[in-house]
Formats: structure tokens, C-alpha cells, sequence
């Protein structure tokens, strides 16, 4: 993040900054789409009845996930900043052993995500438009929808008549930086607006808030005990991507 | 003359004409004992800008085509020199007898196997070649040959026997199965534990060779076995047996449960509103302000 900065402050400071929309005619932006990838650790054994190394989620699963996701943002607000309204939708999945009584076998299970948010963000682009400084910081906040299935073998895993399979939902932020890369070859990024409509490309850094577990939801089991409603998907990550406004 | 000798250049194979063949629309067949008796229908299709010289000369040999039949060769058909000459775009069918072929008749000579024989793979070339020039001095004459042979692959010879292991899974078997190049197919079977019989439970195709074996009962010892057959269908010797007893196991889901997972009741609900939300956030078209 600080090379990130410095690297900033060198190029507005530079001959060759990256001019100014006043000076440049580019063609109209609306819409930024995002790809970005991230290490994510959902926090299922967090509202269960186990005892740390014996927990489900961090036994048998046991690390983080690959988390991919693709979001897509109208933007709405163009002024002191950008505001937008997007959704996104995303995949991950982590595999680990199934276990008997006498260890772990080699039947695979695991857990499957995708999970789907509406987000409304908020875009501090202003410097980078009026004064060259090719920093964007942005906060995001949103609605997460995530359906999850547990696979064992090929199949969904079903215990009873309790499928392995269902929906967890909750709310989400980010704060993240983005670094335009215009500024580092000016005229690619003229011929790339041009050619496809891209008016601006971003490297981002962002960190997630998640707490994705029904709003706390319970459910009483048969014994009266009340359990987690849903599987608790609420985490804290980073994720790292870029994006593409045009 | 010089006007002859100004043409040799243009002798060469190839351009004057071109003969191709098949059988059954394929440069390739395989055949086994059960085609002992029976025939295969080869096409020959000539095409020429010059004449021929000679007969269309059609074979079967076990070795390289060559420009001619030769001893211990099967004659197929000679189509006369005039009946090409006739019509130099032409294309019809032969019959080949299986039982005839070189391989048989010299073994069947020897006393050795005949067709149907077990254990025998040979392959064999279907030819044809035909002398050509460009008018009908065949003054200088080259030799068209077939631009493709067609190969006859007799086998009757089993494909080695595969090697079968089992890991168990719950109510389930994961064989996995190793085989000869030689291998098409496999027929993976499997019995209880003392049972005579085995039951083909699944099939595998070259070059997979995993297969899970499902509805297996927790406890039970089964017996696994598997049997390779080549393309023309010849079996292999059955495998070693391997054992596994299935056992149950707990997925993460099983487990999560026992900690206190649940699924929501999977309602519909909240999807319906995500995706709702989304469809919403695609379909605005409001104008963006510059």
C-alpha cells in the first residue's frame, strides 16, 4: 500500500502526469466492472458447540478459500466523486477428507459457495480526475446473498432429512484503494478509450467486512438448545483485483 | 519423340491419376473371430487425367503394398485396362473373404491357425496399383498406387489382464483399475464375499480409469474385479480380486451438523430478494449525470 502511494505521489509530481479530463476528451463512463480474487476463511465454527481443533469447518476443512468474483456498477453520481449502485456474484470452494471413527478416509467433502451481493459505493475519483493523482479510495457497503452446498463423494451430503445445501445472508463493506493505471503509458490509455470505451483501468486493493449469518438467526434443536440458523459465512479478508471503468 | 521425351517430367506418380480405397468408408478395421466366414465390401475410386496401361490390380498382402501383387498374396479383383479406360472417374465395390486372407492361407498351409484361431493379431493391407500415361501409346508408363493402403487388423489375441484396486467409501467403492495399452473398454464387477457369482456394476472406457462402485452396503466385504477387451471385443483374462468392506464416514456437513449447523429450512426467501435486487441493479437505465 505504500509503494502503492509513493509510486503515486512520484507520477502527479512528474512532467508527465496524467492529464486532466478538462485537457483529455474521453468518452462518456457509466458503467465499472470489477474481477478480483481473495483468501477467505468463512467463520462457520464461530456460533457452533465445539471446542478449538475439533470444530468442523477448521478439522475437516481446515484452511482458506479461493474466493473469485465478478461485479458490475452503474454509476449514478459523477461529481465529487463517483457513486454507484452493482452487483456481484462470486465462487469458492475448499475440499478436505471425510473422517470415520478411526480417522480421516479418502472420500473427499466440501463446501461450496457462491455467493451474490447488491452493493451501493462510493468512489473518491476527484483527484484523480482534476489533479493527476491516480489514487481512488472507495468504501462499499451491501446486501450478501450466499447459497452453499456440501459435497461428499459426488453428491450433495444430506444427514437425515437436513440437506447440506442452503442460503445465508447478512451485510457487507469495504474500504479499499484503487490505483489508476493511465498514468503509467497515457497514451495506451487514450487508444484503449477509443478503441473500447475503457476510460480509466484500476488495480485495487480492498478489505471485506462480512457478517453473513442470517442476522444472528436461531433455530431450537429437538432438544430445545438453540443452534446457528444457517451456516455463519461471516468473515474479514482481502481481496485484490482489477477493474475496468468505461 | 522429342515431343515423348519432353513429357517424361510430367510421369511422375500422382499426376496422371489417383486410386483410392477403403472399407466400409475407413482406412482402418478391426476384425475378429467372429468375422471368420463372413466378407468385407472394399471401394476402389479412380480418378485420371491419363489412361491406363494395364489392369487395375486389386490385393490383399501382409507386408508393404509394392507395385504388384506377390506370391502368397490374396487376389482381390483385376478390372481390365479397357473397362478403366472407359470411364477414368470411376468407383465400385469388391468383396474380400476374411477366411482367405494371406495370414490364414499360409498358416492353414503349415498346418498352423486358421481364422478364428485364438492368440493371433496380424494386420494385413488392402492395394491396388495401376500403370499409366497420358494417352494410350503407353509409351512410358508409371505405376499408380493406392494413396492410402487400407489396414486390415485382425486380432484375436486378448488384451493382458488389468489390475484392480478398491478404496472403500461410504456405502460406496472407489476401484481404480490399470490396464494394457491394448485396452478399449473394461467391465468392472463385483460380489459379495463368498457369493459365486460376479455382477457387472459399471463399465470404463480407455483412459479413464476410475470408477466409483454406489449403492454398496457399510460393512459388507465385497470382492472387485475388473475385464479388459479390445477393440474388437476379445476379453482379458479377469483381474486379481481385490476386497473392501465400505464403512460409514461423516462428511463436513455431518459433522457440522453434530456441532450445530443447520440449513435455513433452504427458503427460497432470501434468494428470491438477492436476486431480485440484482435483476433490479441491471435493469436501471437511469441517466448518468456528467
Amino acid at each position: 500500500m505504500m509503494s502503492m502511494m509513493l509510486a503515486a505521489l512520484a507520477l502527479a509530481q512528474s512532467p508527465t502526469t496524467f492529464p486532466s479530463t478538462e485537457t483529455r476528451s474521453e468518452s462518456p463512463r457509466s458503467m465499472l466492472t470489477e474481477v478480483r480474487l481473495g483468501s477467505y476463511y468463512p467463520w462457520v465454527d464461530r456460533p457452533l458447540d465445539c471446542t478449538p481443533g475439533s470444530c468442523p469447518y477448521q478439522s475437516i476443512l481446515g484452511g482458506a478459500m479461493l474466493l473469485v468474483e465478478l461485479e458490475v456498477e452503474r454509476e449514478l453520481f459523477q461529481a465529487f466523486g463517483t457513486a454507484s449502485l452493482g452487483a456481484s456474484l462470486g465462487y469458492a470452494e475448499k475440499y478436505g477428507h471425510a473422517s470415520t471413527t478411526d480417522g480421516s478416509t479418502g472420500e473427499a467433502t466440501g463446501l461450496r459457495i457462491l455467493p451474490m451481493k447488491a452493493i451501493a459505493s462510493y468512489r473518491w475519483d476527484w483527484l484523480a480526475h482534476k489533479h493527476g493523482i491516480p489514487l481512488v479510495p472507495y468504501l462499499k457497503f451491501g446486501f450478501q446473498v450466499v447459497h452453499w452446498w456440501v459435497m461428499k463423494g459426488n453428491q450433495t451430503e444430506s444427514v437425515g432429512t437436513a440437506a447440506g445445501a442452503g442460503w445465508s445472508y447478512g451485510l457487507v463493506g469495504a474500504g479499499g484503494l484503487s490505483f489508476m493505471l493511465d498514468p503509467l503509458d497515457p497514451r495506451l490509455a487514450r487508444d484503449f478509450d477509443t478503441g473500447m470505451g475503457v476510460n480509466h483501468t484500476y488495480l485495487f486493493a480492498e478489505f471485506n467486512i462480512a457478517e453473513v449469518n442470517n442476522f444472528g438467526a436461531k433455530k431450537l434443536n429437538s432438544a430445545g438448545v438453540a443452534q446457528p440458523a444457517t451456516l455463519d459465512l461471516s468473515s474479514r479478508y482481502a481481496m485484490f483485483g482489477i477493474a475496468f471503468e468505461y | 519423340m522429342s515431343l515423348a521425351l519432353s513429357l517424361v517430367p510430367l510421369l511422375a506418380a500422382g499426376q496422371l491419376g489417383v486410386v483410392t480405397l477403403d472399407i466400409n468408408q475407413a482406412s482402418e478395421i478391426s476384425i475378429g473371430a467372429d468375422d471368420c466366414g463372413t466378407s468385407k465390401t472394399g471401394t476402389w475410386t479412380v480418378a485420371f487425367t491419363g489412361y491406363a496401361c494395364s489392369s487395375l490390380s486389386l490385393w490383399v498382402t501382409q507386408g508393404d503394398c509394392g507395385d504388384a501383387i506377390a506370391t502368397g498374396d490374396l487376389k482381390i479383383a483385376d478390372i481390365a485396362q479397357s473397362a478403366i479406360n472407359a470411364n477414368r472417374s470411376q468407383s465400385s465395390t469388391v468383396s474380400i473373404a476374411i477366411d482367405k486372407l494371406p495370414a490364414f492361407a499360409a498358416a492353414a498351409a503349415d498346418g498352423g491357425a486358421v481364422c478364428g484361431s485364438a492368440g493371433v493379431e496380424v494386420d494385413h493391407k488392402f492395394c491396388a496399383a495401376v500403370s499409366v500415361y497420358t494417352d494410350l501409346t503407353c509409351f512410358t508408363k508409371s505405376t499408380v498406387r493406392a494413396t492410402t493402403p487400407v489396414t486390415i487388423h485382425y486380432d484375436t489375441k486378448a488384451p493382458g489382464a488389468p489390475s484392480v484396486s478398491a478404496e472403500a467409501l461410504d456405502s460406496a467403492a472407489a476401484v481404480t483399475v490399470s490396464y494394457d495399452s491394448d485396452t478399449e473398454s473394461l467391465d468392472v464387477q463385483a460380489r459379495i464375499q463368498g457369493e459365486e457369482e460376479f455382477v457387472t456394476l459399471g463399465q470404463l472406457a480407455s483412459p479413464n480409469t476410475n470408477k466409483t462402485i454406489d449403492g454398496l452396503e457399510n460393512g459388507v466385504t465385497y470382492e472387485v474385479q475388473a475385464i479388459a477387451y479390445d477393440s474388437v471385443g476379445n476379453a482379458s483374462e479377469a483381474s486379481a480380486i481385490a476386497t473392501v468392506t465400505p464403512r460409514k464416514s461423516s462428511g463436513f456437513w455431518e459433522s457440522c451438523v453434530a456441532a450445530g449447523c443447520n440449513n435455513g429450512g433452504c427458503s427460497t426467501t432470501p434468494a428470491a430478494l438477492g436476486l431480485a435486487t440484482l435483476a433490479a441493479m441491471l435493469l436501471l437505465r437511469r441517466r448518468v449525470r456528467r
